[in-house]
Parts: C-alpha cells; sequence; structure tokens
C-alpha cells in the first residue's frame, strides 16, 4: 500500500510540473526563512546562559529621575556595600569598560580596544577558563593584566606573553599574568584584557573607590539557588537611604536585572553595546511564520484547485474499496512528502545563504545537520508543514461522492470560497508586510535626513588623550590643524554629536534656596567658544562664550563662589521658566561639593534651540552648555573644506603625531558614527525588506498556479465566450475581475493593521517620520500588489485568450 | 441477491426536486445478466449507482444478499461493496498515473493481498482479458477497447459476486464492444451477476433479462430467450 502511495505521490509530482515545482519551491522559500530565523532566534536567546550560574546572577543598575538616566553601569562603593548589608548576596563582582586604550609595548605604540578593569574575582564569578595562569591570583596585584587568546595572540604572536610587560596610556608598566578563552560573542558583556581593580586608585585617584558620581562599574551579584530576587530588589530604596540620604531614593532607584535577560530586555543608558530585543525576535519570528504559512496556502489552494484532476483517482479508489481514511493517509503522505522535498532544497538555500546572513548581521550563525538537534527539528517540521499543509486538502478530497466525481460533477463550491478567503489572507499579509517595510525604510531615511539642528557635515572627531593637560594638548592641535587650508575650524567639547551624553549636574536660579528639591538634574555639555559657530548652531538669544569665559577657576574653600557662564538649550531655558529672551543676564547656581559649600555661578550669555544630539531614538534634553572641564571626556570636531579629504586627513595624522606623539590618532567621519547608531536597525530593516519580498514572490507564486488552474478551468467557457465575439481584452479583464477584488479587498484589510502595528513599531522613536511621510506606502503597497497580481493573471489568461476557440472547445 | 423494495431517490436543489428513482421494485438473482435500459434521464445511473452502494436511496429498501443495507452507514457500505462489487464505468476511469498491471492491482492493495499472491492474480486476469502484453502501459498508451478490458480486469480482480457496467460499450466500436459484451458474458457463465446499463437494444440481447426504465420508474422486464423470444410482463 505504502509503495503504491509513494508511487502514485511522485508521478504526481513529476507529471505536474508546475503545479509541484510551485509548491515545492514557495514551501523550500519558507522553510528556509524559518530555518535562517530559527538559528538567529536561538542565537539571540542564548546571550549569557553559558555561565555557571547564570540563573543567579543579576545586575544592578540605577535610575535618576532628574537627569532622565537610567544607567546600566553604577559606583564603586554600591556593589561592595550590597554584599555588606545583603548577607544573602553570595558574591559581587565589578568590570569597568574602559574601551580604547594606546598601548607602548618595547617603544612601539599600539592602539587596543575591548579592555575592561574588573575585580579579581571575576573569573570565579563568570567562571572565566584559564588556557595559562592561576585565576586565584592572576588580578591580585594592580599591575596585574590578563588577556584573552586573541588578543595575547595579536600583541605577542607567537612569544609567551606570560610575565611581558606593556605600558598603558603612558601611565602604567602592566605585566600578563594569564590568558584566557576568549570570551563569546553571545555575551552583553565585552571584554579582550583585563586589568585588576587594585589599580583604579593609582589612575583615578585614591578616593574614586568612595565616588558615588563615579556611575561606570557594571556590578554583578550571584544569590543563593532559589532565592527571588524581587525580595532584595524591595530593600534596596533602604539601602539607598541607608548610605545616600532620603533625597536619593527620590531621586533614583536601583534595580536588578536578571544576567540571561539583559541582551534582550535592557536598553539603558551606556550599555556595554547595543542590546537586541525581544521585538526583534519576535518580529522575525512572525515574519518568518508568514512565508511559511503563505507557502502552506499556496499548497492548499493548488491542490483544492487541482481537486477536478484528482476527483476520478477518488472515485475510483473509493469504488474499488477505499476507505476515508486511507484516502486522508494517502493525501497527506504526498504532502509530507512533498514538505520531505520541500526541506531538502530549503536546506540546501540554507547552507548557501546562511553565511552570508550570518556575516550580514555579524553574527556567528551555525546550523549543521550533524547535529542530532538539527535533524529532529529538520523532521519535526518536515511532518508539521505536511500535516498542516496537507490536512485541508486530504479531508476535502476525500469527501468525494464517487458517484458524482466519476460522472465528472464539480464538488467544487465550498473549496473555492475557502480558496478565496486564503488568497485574501496571503495578500493581506503579504501588503502589511510591504507597508511594514516601506515604514521602517522611510524611518530609517527620516533618520539620516532628519534636520538634527547643526550641521555635521564634513566633520573628523576624534578623542582626545585623558592622561594630559587639556589646554597644552588641544590649544596648539587647534592652532596647527586650522593653519592648513583644507580645515576650517577645530573645536573642543566633552562629547561630539551621535555620541549619548550621559554628564549632568544639578543647577539651582539665582536667589532659590539651595534643597535637594530646588535643584534641577540637566544635562551638560562641556565645549569651547567655537563649538556654536562649528557646528553652525543658531542662537535664540544671546551669544557664545567669549575666550575668557571658557578658562574659569575651580572653586574652593578660599574661594568658595566662582563666577562662570553658560549657553542653555530652549528646554533648559524653559526647566527655569524662561523665555529665550528672558534668560539672558540670568544666573544659574552649580553646587560643587556634596555638602553644597562650593559653587559655580553660571551667568546665561545664550540660548540655542534644542538639537538631535545623540540618535533619534533618545528625546531632546535639556543642556546646559559650559566650558571645558578637564575631568570630562576629551574630543575634538575638525571641519574640512568641501572636495578631497586627503590632503587635510593627511595634514591632521601628521600634526598629531607631532604633537601628541604618545597617542595614536583614532578618527572617524562624523557621518559614519551616525551611520553606526542605526546600524542595527538598519541591517534589521534590510532583513526585513529581504524577508517581505520573499513572503510576496510565494504569494505571488501561488497566485500564479491558482491563476493557471483556473484558467485551464475556464478553457471552454473561454472558446465559448470568444466564439460568441469576445475579445482577448475581453478575456482578460474577465479572469482578472475576480483576483482583483480579492486583492482590493486584502488591502481593505491589511491598511488599518499595517497603520496599528507600525504606529507602535515608530513608538520606539523618540522622533518618528510623520504620517505624510509614509502615507503613499498604503497606496503603492495596493499597486504592487495588484500589479504582481495582474501581471501573474494576465500572463496565463492572455495565452488562453488568444488561442484559437475551436481548440478549447474540443478539449472536452 | 438484490431485492429492492419502493425505492425512491430524490436529488434537492434549492428551490426545485428532481425525482430520479420513483417506487423501483425489482428482484435481482445470483447469476443473472440484467440490462438496464432507457432513454437519456430515466434514472438507469441512479439506479445502479444505488446497486451499486454509491448513493443512497431517499426511501425504500434495499436488502443485499439478505441484510438491509439502506440505513446502513458509509462505513459498512463501502465495506460491503469492496467485498462484493465491482464496477465498469462508460468512460473506463482509469487511473492515468498508474500502468495496467498497477491498475488491475489497486482493488486487491484495499484486500491487504500479499504482494505475490496479488502479482498472481493480476497476472492471470490480465490474461484472462488479454491485456498481459501491455502490463507496463500506461492508460493514455492504449485504445478504447484496450481501456475497458483492464477495467474490467480490474472489476473481476477481487472475485466479486456482482459486477455493475455502466454503458460499458459506450465509448467503444463495435469490435470492441463485442468484445467486452462476450467478457462480461464468460463473467456471467462462471456464474457472476451482471448488471449493465445501455443504450444498444443490440447489446442487451447479451442479457438473461432487460429492464425499461421511463422517468425514473421501471416500464417493463423482458426476459429474454435463446430464440430471442420474449414474453413481457407489464409493470
Amino acid at each position: 500500500m505504502f509503495r503504491n502511495y509513494l508511487k502514485i505521490a511522485l508521478r504526481n509530482i513529476a507529471g505536474n510540473p508546475l503545479f509541484s515545482s510551485i509548491n515545492i519551491l514557495g514551501l523550500a522559500i519558507g522553510l528556509a526563512c524559518c530555518i535562517i530565523i530559527t538559528v538567529f532566534v536561538g542565537y539571540e536567546l542564548s546571550y549569557d546562559k553559558q555561565w555557571t550560574n547564570a540563573d543567579r546572577i543579576h545586575r544592578v543598575t540605577r535610575d535618576f529621575y532628574g537627569n532622565d538616566l537610567r544607567l546600566a553601569p553604577i559606583a564603586p562603593p554600591i556593589g561592595p556595600l550590597l554584599k555588606q548589608d545583603f548577607p544573602e548576596i553570595e558574591d559581587v563582582t565589578r568590570i569597568m569598560d574602559v574601551g580604547d586604550v594606546t598601548l607602548r609595548k618595547d617603544g612601539e605604540l599600539i592602539q587596543e580596544d575591548n579592555f575592561a578593569i574588573a575585580d579579581p574575582n571575576v573569573f570565579d564569578f563568570f567562571n572565566l577558563k584559564f588556557i595559562i595562569g592561576d585565576p586565584g591570583t592572576a588580578l591580585a596585584r594592580p599591575t596585574d593584566l590578563v588577556l584573552s587568546q586573541r588578543m595575547a595572540k595579536r600583541l605577542f604572536g607567537n612569544e609567551d606573553p606570560i610575565g611581558k610587560s606593556l605600558n598603558i596610556m603612558g601611565q602604567m608598566d602592566l605585566t600578563v599574568t594569564a590568558i584566557i578563552e576568549d570570551i563569546p560573542d553571545n555575551t552583553h558583556m565585552r571584554f579582550e584584557a583585563l586589568l585588576s581593580s587594585a589599580a583604579i586608585p593609582m589612575i583615578l585617584g585614591e578616593d574614586e573607590f568612595e565616588s558615588w558620581g563615579s556611575n561606570n562599574y557594571y556590578t554583578y551579584i550571584r544569590l543563593p539557588v532559589g532565592y527571588n530576587a524581587a525580595h532584595l530588589e524591595e530593600r534596596l530604596p533602604d539601602f539607598l537611604i541607608k548610605h545616600r540620604g532620603e533625597d536619593a531614593a527620590k531621586d533614583g532607584a536601583l534595580h536588578l536585572q536578571p544576567l540571561t535577560e539583559i541582551y534582550l530586555t535592557s536598553n539603558r543608558d551606556a550599555e556595554w553595546r547595543v542590546n537586541g530585543s525581544y521585538a526583534v525576535v519576535y518580529t522575525f519570528s512572525a515574519v518568518a511564520f508568514v512565508v511559511l504559512l503563505i507557502a502552506c496556502v499556496n499548497f492548499m489552494n493548488l491542490t483544492t484547485a487541482r481537486s477536478t484532476q484528482r476527483a476520478k483517482e477518488v472515485g475510483i479508489r473509493k469504488v474499488v474499496g477505499a476507505s476515508r481514511r486511507q484516502l486522508i493517509m494517502q493525501f497527506l503522505g504526498e504532502s509530507i512528502l512533498m514538505s520531505a522535498l520541500a526541506m531538502l532544497l530549503a536546506v540546501a538555500i540554507v547552507e548557501l545563504t546562511l553565511p552570508s546572513f550570518a556575516a550580514f548581521l555579524e553574527k556567528p550563525l551555525h546550523f549543521s545537520l550533524a547535529e542530532p538537534e538539527s535533524l529532529a527539528w529538520l523532521l519535526g517540521g518536515t511532518l508539521l508543514v505536511g500535516l498542516v499543509a496537507g490536512s485541508y486538502p486530504a479531508f476535502y478530497l476525500s469527501h468525494f461522492r464517487p458517484a458524482a466525481v466519476l460522472k465528472g460533477a464539480s464538488e467544487a463550491g465550498s473549496s473555492a470560497l475557502l480558496r478565496r478567503l486564503l488568497v485574501v489572507f496571503q495578500f493581506a499579509t503579504s501588503i502589511v508586510l510591504l507597508i511594514a517595510t516601506g515604514v521602517v525604510m522611510a524611518q530609517m531615511h527620516y533618520a539620516k535626513n532628519v534636520d538634527l539642528g547643526y550641521d555635521k557635515s564634513r566633520n573628523i572627531v576624534t578623542g582626545l588623550p585623558f592622561f594630559s593637560d587639556l589646554w597644552q594638548t588641544y590649544e596648539p592641535l587647534r592652532t596647527e590643524l586650522e593653519a592648513h587650508p583644507d580645515i576650517e575650524s577645530v573645536v573642543f567639547s566633552s562629547r561630539v554629536p551621535s555620541m549619548q551624553n550621559l554628564d549632568g549636574s544639578g543647577y539651582v536660579a539665582e536667589g532659590e534656596q539651595i534643597t535637594p528639591d530646588s535643584v534641577l538634574g540637566i544635562a551638560d555639555i562641556k565645549v569651547d567658544a567655537h563649538w556654536f559657530d562649528h557646528y553652525k548652531i543658531k542662537f535664540l538669544a544671546g551669544r557664545t562664550f567669549r575666550p575668557n569665559e571658557v578658562r574659569i577657576e575651580t572653586p574652593s574653600k578660599e574661594n568658595p563662589v566662582v563666577k562662570g557662564y553658560a549657553v542653555l538649550n530652549e528646554s533648559a531655558a524653559r526647566r527655569f521658566n524662561w523665555t529665550p529672551e528672558e534668560a539672558i543676564g540670568k544666573v544659574i547656581r552649580q553646587p560643587m561639593s556634596r555638602d553644597l559649600d562650593l559653587f559655580i555661578d553660571r551667568e546665561i550669555i545664550g540660548v540655542i534651540p534644542d538639537i538631535h544630539f545623540s540618535s533619534l531614538h533618545d528625546k531632546m534634553k535639556a543642556t546646559v552648555y559650559a566650558e571645558p572641564n578637564p575631568n570630562y571626556a576629551r574630543n575634538l570636531s575638525i571641519r574640512i573644506a568641501p572636495g578631497d579629504p586627503t590632503a587635510a586627513i593627511e595634514h591632521i595624522e601628521k600634526t598629531w603625531a607631532r604633537l601628541v606623539p604618545d597617542s595614536p590618532i583614532d578618527w572617524q567621519f562624523l557621518d559614519d558614527q551616525f551611520e553606526a547608531r542605526y546600524r542595527a536597525e538598519a541591517k534589521q530593516a534590510r532583513m526585513f525588506a529581504i524577508f517581505s519580498l520573499f513572503a510576496v514572490f510565494v504569494a505571488t507564486l501561488g497566485l500564479f498556479g491558482l491563476a493557471s488552474f483556473t484558467t485551464e478551468r475556464r478553457t471552454k467557457e473561454i472558446g465559448i465566450r470568444k466564439v460568441m465575439g469576445a475579445s482577448v481584452k475581453d478575456i482578460i479583464l474577465l479572469l482578472t475581475a475576480d483576483f482583483t477584488r480579492l486583492v482590493l479587498i486584502a488591502n481593505v484589510i491589511a491598511w488599518p493593521v499595517a497603520y496599528f502595528f507600525m504606529q507602535r513599531w515608530l513608538g520606539r522613536f523618540a522622533y518618528q517620520a510623520p504620517f505624510a511621510d509614509w502615507a503613499w506606502l498604503f497606496v503603492a503597497s495596493a499597486l504592487v500588489a495588484l500589479a504582481a497580481a495582474w501581471i501573474t493573471i494576465a500572463l496565463q489568461a492572455g495565452k488562453a485568450a488568444r488561442s484559437r476557440p475551436v481548440l478549447a472547445l474540443r478539449y472536452e | 441477491m438484490i431485492e429492492l423494495h419502493d425505492i425512491s431517490k430524490a436529488y434537492r436543489t434549492a428551490d426545485i426536486e428532481t425525482t430520479a428513482l420513483n417506487d423501483i421494485n425489482l428482484e435481482i438473482m445470483s447469476g443473472e445478466f440484467i440490462a438496464i435500459m432507457g432513454p437519456s434521464g430515466c434514472g438507469k445511473s441512479t439506479m445502479l449507482n444505488v446497486l451499486g452502494m454509491l448513493d443512497t436511496p431517499s426511501s425504500g429498501s434495499y436488502r443485499f444478499l439478505g441484510e438491509d443495507i439502506s440505513k446502513s452507514s458509509e462505513r459498512h457500505l463501502a465495506n460491503v461493496r469492496k467485498h462484493n462489487i465491482g464496477f465498469i464505468f462508460q468512460s473506463f476511469n482509469l487511473i492515468d498515473e498508474l500502468s495496467v498491471a498497477e491498475n488491475v492491482a489497486l482493488p486487491l492493495l484495499y484486500h491487504k493481498i500479499p504482494l505475490a499472491d496479488r502479482d498472481k492474480r493480476v497476472q492471470e486476469v490480465m490474461e484472462s482479458v488479454n491485456i498481459a502484453h501491455r502490463a507496463t502501459h500506461r492508460p493514455q498508451q492504449l485504445s478504447g477497447g484496450q481501456q475497458q478490458r483492464v477495467a474490467v480486469a480490474r472489476a473481476v480482480v477481487t472475485g466479486p459476486k456482482l459486477i455493475l457496467a455502466d454503458e460499458p460499450t459506450g465509448n467503444l466500436d463495435t469490435r470492441n464492444g463485442e468484445e467486452v459484451l462476450d467478457l462480461l458474458g464468460k463473467l456471467n457463465a462462471d456464474g457472476t451477476t451482471i448488471v449493465m446499463v445501455t443504450h444498444d437494444p443490440s447489446h442487451a440481447e447479451h442479457a438473461s433479462r432487460v429492464v425499461h426504465m421511463l422517468d425514473g420508474r421501471i416500464l417493463s422486464e423482458n426476459v429474454v430467450d435463446l430464440k430471442q423470444k420474449s414474453e413481457a410482463r407489464h409493470v
């Protein structure tokens, strides 16, 4: 029996090449999309699960309500104090992301990334694997350095790195004590070299470990087995009050994040790197499911459309003794066979395309048939798709009454309606995906082209070394760089546009009592006098700094209140209830010590409009622009003349090498930095577009098959109509009218659905492409869907309409 | 073998009811060869479908081999049909995707006959209808007469007690038609009951009894004697 089924199935597949190839190709594309997305989703879900005790580790984070900051790293005292106050905490470790460093090895300067400073227990805490060295003592001394295998190889080649010396930032000589295995890519953390936290007092000052303002330490705690983290979290406000006073709990909060959830749920300020999100995981899972569903619907539609061809067989089999169950089994067997062939093709597609996807997404995605788990999934998937796609046709075909079908009567009534519904479903989902793709693209375009409020073009940005006298480094650099004819201007700022600005201070309007409630937390950016000119930012009121206004004194016991200056943005002026004009000449007081006894009184000299400083994800913040401060980050913006930048870049590099010999330059075009802010989204948008196109393609494929069968079925009608005088155009119109109606209905369903979902998606951005920017997409996708349907159907209809009617009439 | 009492069959569409069979009473003995004749639309095929349990009557009782099957479930009917009845159609109704031998073997599959027995039986039957030399051909590669011989082989391969033939010669030329009728005659001589629908009076002559139908009723039954003399029994 089975052999007979198999034989019939194979001959059916071979005997109907159009039907079979549409089904197999459609299912294969659907399955390939599913496999690729499953691999991607599986990878996204695997983050940080590899660490021992991952389920018991939590990251401590902190919110600051005043500055609207939600920081991933926290201040260094918090970790040890938590351990001291809560005995249930088994262990605490802190890691500070240092990022780029300049190393000197045997006199040669090397720029390296992914440096971090960690507590010595970090190895035990995360169970990092050692290749050489002793986890217990690897970071015991301030000068100890642990390298990943990859970094060791990069720095020392085939030499034994243990005991080798490296100078970091011209500050300290470090000794390599151990080599650890490279940490995997699927973790929210990123480090290739670890310095000991014992070095922190030497690098950042003796009081760094006591500083509650230095929110730079990713702090992880390990809780006992079965311990509910919520019990600890609810006691954290009291912890803050105990150590920082009543106001600390009012102005912010500490939170716990499960380690394994950080990558997909955390989108805090100063994350280690851009994290993923469940939204992306769900979206792509849904898209894969939809593509596969559309392919399954093709199968159902084409199989039931072809039912007249199979009806005779069903009748005969029933007449000679087949039971309905046997027929259902036979047809399910056929769809499973079809699904198996599609799966083979899908695996081939995946093998061919996954490496490109992995490269495109910059993730090490692997799919291996050698793993029993993959094989089990493929087998299960084949069966499931075969059953889902084949169930309706099997039940439908097997219900035929032999007396009727052997006489050639049609039993197609109910299936024709269902087929229509399924076509509407396919097109509605395709249109939703098309519109969604369009909106994603529109938002990307908007983000790239929106008026940011300043001119970012032709800017080269680079960091200034931290361990040098700010003005002694900066002033000569600026003078020499600006001397070149291809360099228009050079300015200093703590942060350059595109960076997240996490710096902030407290301010009160002059004359107001300084209480914790009256102090407004406002973001600040340190800039030099030319910064506004450089970025072509127009003043709403007032003016920029004069040269003498950017070099102010530091308040001290002897001189507790010093005079300073500030430029506000419009939002900051509004925080003080001033219009831009009113703000000019007002004074705001900035406390400079915890005891509230040192102040800078800043006279407001100008107000500028709010600008999109970082990406469009972030709301424009109230910001105080003040003079450069040596303790803040240091960045240069260099605007080069229009035209070939080569000479300017060469001049910049040469001048830098001469004036800043201890630190190699690491410059970037500002435009590229902006691109990078949208990089992950741009990639996801492209991936989304590709999968949406697959969905539309598979749906169109199905329509093509359906149209060809419809045309075939109506051959006689076409013949008669032609004999009666119908033109080719009349015939094409006749055949397209029905499908056109279906596609139009699909649009009516798809539009509100797409609108609803895309409004929600845009909600993730603080600044969204206006509806007017993407309203046309609704019409456009309707036209695309109609065009796809028309071309497909007209191809078939035209062929039938042009054939000689006598052939059609002789057909029966 | 078969007793039909007051069998009626009506088809309903939204607002029209068509009576295809109207109070049919008919008895068929084992070993009979019955021809059903009548103009198009008189209910011949419906009658054959009811006899073959492919269709259920709207009213009346149907006893097959002593069992009243007019109220039986679809599953039971399929089972009775499988074990007792073979069908031959005007349009042959062979499965195009299967070879001649595979088409003939099809009923044996559903009887769960072991492969070796199946092959042997298929070979015998194909030889008996003189089609064995075409065993591996597909139906489309055969002439109409050959196709109908395959259909006859398929109908008899399980050794049914009853063969229902719906205009088995309708699509054949005279010579091929005669060949098929001879085959049916031979089967009948071997003891198989045959009910055949036909338009052609000369073909009806092969039967032992001719049932004439008009407008869903049985008009007359003629017993055909060997000397072509008939005795009319008006109903």
